[in-house]
């Protein structure tokens, strides 16, 4: 398959403003939340009042790529209550009550990676629940349980999302255990090439650098240019890798997993800590102070804000935009007080800046098509929609939309291109 | 707790940063008008002070006038129009401004005056305002949403409407006073030749050299004239990216390439493809009517196929159709094809065989040219 030029767009990435701030560590929350019914039903292994280890199987993730949910904490199954989701949707949720004993199950514990071959090491992938912490939350097993030939594992540590340096901050302060995940990943994946994706600029300069000096043999680093969507799977199998691919990269031969997650990985083989953590940046021009803060799966944001000292004291809440995730594919939420996870990279509150602007229309200037990443029409998607045109707008290939936000982005007229897409995209999938 | 704003995403938005906004776009087009207005002001007016040819301070100021009436009655027209299409929804004058600051009204009105002969009788250019404005423009609903430049809508419609009108009209009180200009514009005394005629002494001769030409400094329109003016402007734009380089580019190369054959059976000089660009509305038509984004090709391909076929039709309609504003029509006639041209290429684009049928595209193109080449050249002779 051939293979075609990307465009390229350079997006200001903020990232000095989290990197300069604290770094937190808040891993004993008196409560977690583990949400019952994303992104489908689950399967309730523990009922309320169990105790549960941490590391022990509470959910169950059926159907293709089932996958247990592990409890981050050691403590009581409390109940079940209505938490805000990071989809900005109210749902049921297991309270799991801490005891502050990080009391690990037994499974993970004196693991001997150097004994355990390929199947064992996925097997592990999947008993310990490790989804891809990038944030489409991915069961990693599944990626790593092929038949097909790997030629490479391509870490992507591209983290082309303005704002979010949750990565950056996990792998710049755990240079050794992201080489010694990588390692191991490496092993799962059956494949003696490991590359790590990153962004040349100069912020990556010192963890470059330091990658460097850890690199084990066959490990190699790959610079990104410094643009968006840097970070899109299929773009980095394409730059590292030089082929394409229709569905899946391990078309092309590589399996691409995230930086935490390889973290994550290593944790789990060398101390025997379930992926139970990570790091979210804590950023915006509405926060006291800006950072990151490694915490708990399921640590509710209320307690997190209140490290960064909360939000500035003349916050207009009805002009401001309080968003899980990045600001370029993630969502607002109508309320602080919601629940981290796996997938949650970084909570950014920013003010908005539109309310009192008029914006004109559609210029027809092309700019968004020019930008796509895969080669689209915003422009004339929005227009069919618009005209009510299901059929053109099937023409126009609206299921390619990666969603990455681009074309709304660089709109000169502001106009909200990406929803009304994500909504033809839908409309397109429900009518099949 | 009070809510928190949950607008749509993403939150990062370059036009928020100020990088690259519709109003600094318009604005941008206004700046790069600059030169053109003030070349024609020097030139319709000034020039005209000095040598003192006037009969009157109202005839040496009525180009003038005119650049300034353009925008202002488009502007008034405008409101109007708005205030029967939103009218539940305005509640005060504020309001209706406010829908006025993104329709960008007064842009087509001077992009209609520029065309237009310097001493164009004003019922003229407020009939050609009135129905650019609303009929290319506002019926269609507006900024955005027209298939047609509303300003060449207006110029075509004039002029097949009042010709008669317009020939008197180009030459300033200094111009009529040369008896060399035998005819109004270079183009109208092209368009009276016969093919025997044609040559350096007769075309180019009376009007003091190609180099007049370039400047600006020879009779028509008011904004169009000096190639000059143009191309520093339009520079001005290509590279603050407002416009696409390769439309003007094709679009003169194609109507200089036409014309050099045509013109080795003419006289067989480079002056003549070069007089061809110079003269007209070509320069102003490519680089600020043919590259206007809403009626204009939105992907490269698009753009440049759309500007060779302007280049073909302009040859076309000046060379034999011997039709007024070639430039105007061929714009006019080509934003329809425009739209299909863009239809088909976007299809291409997203399915990825763009790449693919590129070549194969370009071969029937030349072909086509070729024909259309011989053509022309036939029927030039006769």
């Amino acid at each position: 398959m051939r293979i075609r030029k990307v465009p390229e767009t350079h997006i200001e990435g903020f990232k000095e403003l989290s990197i300069q701030g604290e770094t937190y560590e808040y891993l004993s929350p008196k409560y977690v939340y583990l949400p019952m019914q994303f992104p489908s039903p689950l399967k309730e292994l523990k009922s309320v009042g169990d105790k549960v280890l941490m590391g022990e199987a509470v959910l169950q993730r059926e159907g293709r790529f089932a996958i247990p949910v592990l409890s981050p904490v050691s403590g009581t199954i409390k109940g079940v209550v209505k938490r805000w989701h990071q989809s900005n949707k109210m749902m049921n949720m297991l309270e799991i009550e801490n005891d502050y004993k990080d009391t690990v199950i037994d499974d993970f514990k004196n693991l001997n990676p150097d004994k355990m071959d390929r199947h064992e090491l996925v097997e592990l992938m999947k008993t310990s629940g490790m989804v891809g912490m990038g944030g489409a939350g991915f069961p990693t097993y599944a990626k790593y349980e092929t038949d097909k030939p790997v030629d490479q594992v391509i870490i992507n540590f591209a983290e082309c999302e303005p704002y979010i340096t949750s990565d950056y901050t996990m792998v710049k302060l755990n240079p050794g255990l992201f080489i010694y995940g990588l390692k191991y990943l490496m092993k799962a994946a059956g494949t003696s090439k490991g590359v790590i994706a990153i962004k040349n600029k100069d912020i990556n300069k010192p963890i470059i650098e330091s990658l460097n000096k850890h690199l084990l043999d066959g490990m190699s680093i790959y610079l990104l240019h410094d643009v968006y969507p840097a970070g899109w799977e299929k773009y980095i199998v394409e730059k590292v890798t030089g082929k394409t691919y229709k569905m899946l990269p391990i078309e092309a031969g590589a399996i691409v997993s995230n930086a935490t997650t390889c973290v994550t990985f290593a944790k789990l083989l060398k101390y025997g800590l379930p992926p139970s953590e990570k790091y979210v940046t804590f950023v915006g021009d509405s926060l006291k102070s800006n950072g990151n803060v490694l915490c708990k799966f399921g640590t509710n944001v209320t307690e997190l804000l209140n490290l960064f000292g909360g939000l500035e004291e003349n916050t207009d809440r009805s002009h401001t935009n309080f968003i899980a995730g990045g600001v370029m594919t993630g969502g607002a939420m109508f309320t602080e007080d919601f629940v981290t996870s796996a997938t949650l990279g970084a909570v950014i509150v920013l003010r908005d800046k539109l309310y009192d602007r008029v914006t004109p229309h559609c210029l027809g200037c092309g700019t968004c098509a020019l930008h796509c990443p895969v080669h689209l029409s915003p422009y004339e998607i929005k227009r069919a929609m618009k005209t009510g045109n299901i059929e053109m707008v099937k023409e126009l290939e609206v299921n390619k939309c990666i969603q990455c936000g681009l074309c709304s982005y660089v709109c000169p007229s502001r106009i909200d291109l990406t929803t009304s897409i994500q909504m033809a995209k839908e409309l397109v999938r429900r009518m099949g | 707790m009070e809510k928190f704003l949950v607008s749509k995403g993403p939150y990062l938005r370059s036009a928020d940063e100020n990088k690259r906004t519709t109003s600094k776009i318009m604005l941008d087009v206004c700046i790069a008008l600059l030169p053109v207005i003030l070349l024609t002001i020097y030139k319709n007016v000034i020039k005209v002070f000095i040598s003192g040819t006037y009969t009157s301070v109202y005839q040496a100021l009525y180009p003038l006038l005119l650049i300034i009436i353009g925008p202002i009655f488009s502007i008034l027209l405008e409101l109007l129009c708005l205030f029967i299409i939103h009218k539940e929804e305005i509640n005060n004058f504020k309001d209706l401004i406010n829908i006025e600051k993104t329709e960008f009204g007064g842009l087509p009105g001077l992009f209609f005056v520029l065309t237009c002969p310097p001493y164009t009788p004003l019922w003229i250019v407020l009939i050609g305002i009135a129905v650019g404005e609303v009929v290319g423009k506002m019926l269609f609903g507006g900024f955005g949403q027209n298939i047609f430049n509303p300003a060449l809508v207006g110029r075509a419609f004039i002029a097949f409407t009042f010709s008669n009108y317009l020939g008197a009209s180009y030459l300033s009180p200094l111009e009529a006073s040369i008896d060399a200009y035998a005819g109004a514009t270079p183009l109208t005394f092209y368009s009276k030749l016969d093919i025997a005629n044609i040559t350096y002494d007769n075309m180019v001769s009376p009007y003091g050299g190609l180099l007049n030409f370039f400047l600006g400094m020879t009779p028509g329109a008011l904004g169009e004239t000096s190639a000059l003016a143009i191309l520093i402007g339009g520079i001005y734009l290509a590279i603050k990216r407002v416009i696409d380089y390769r439309i003007p580019l094709v679009y003169i190369g194609v109507v200089f390439i036409t014309t050099f054959f045509i013109g080795l059976k003419v006289d067989g000089g480079i002056w003549y493809p070069t007089y061809m660009i110079l003269s007209g509305g070509l320069f102003f038509g490519a680089f600020f009517m043919a590259t206007e984004p809403v009626t204009s090709p939105k992907t490269p391909l698009a753009r440049v196929i759309f500007a060779a076929f302007l280049g073909v039709l302009t040859v076309l309609f000046r060379i034999i159709g011997n039709m007024p504003e070639g430039v105007a029509t061929a714009i006019v006639t080509m934003n329809i094809f425009g739209l299909a041209i863009n239809q088909y290429v976007i299809k291409l684009r997203i399915s990825g065989k763009l790449e693919k049928r590129f070549i194969p595209g370009m071969v029937v193109m030349i072909v086509l040219f070729i024909t259309l080449f011989t053509y022309t050249i036939v029927f030039a002779l006769n």
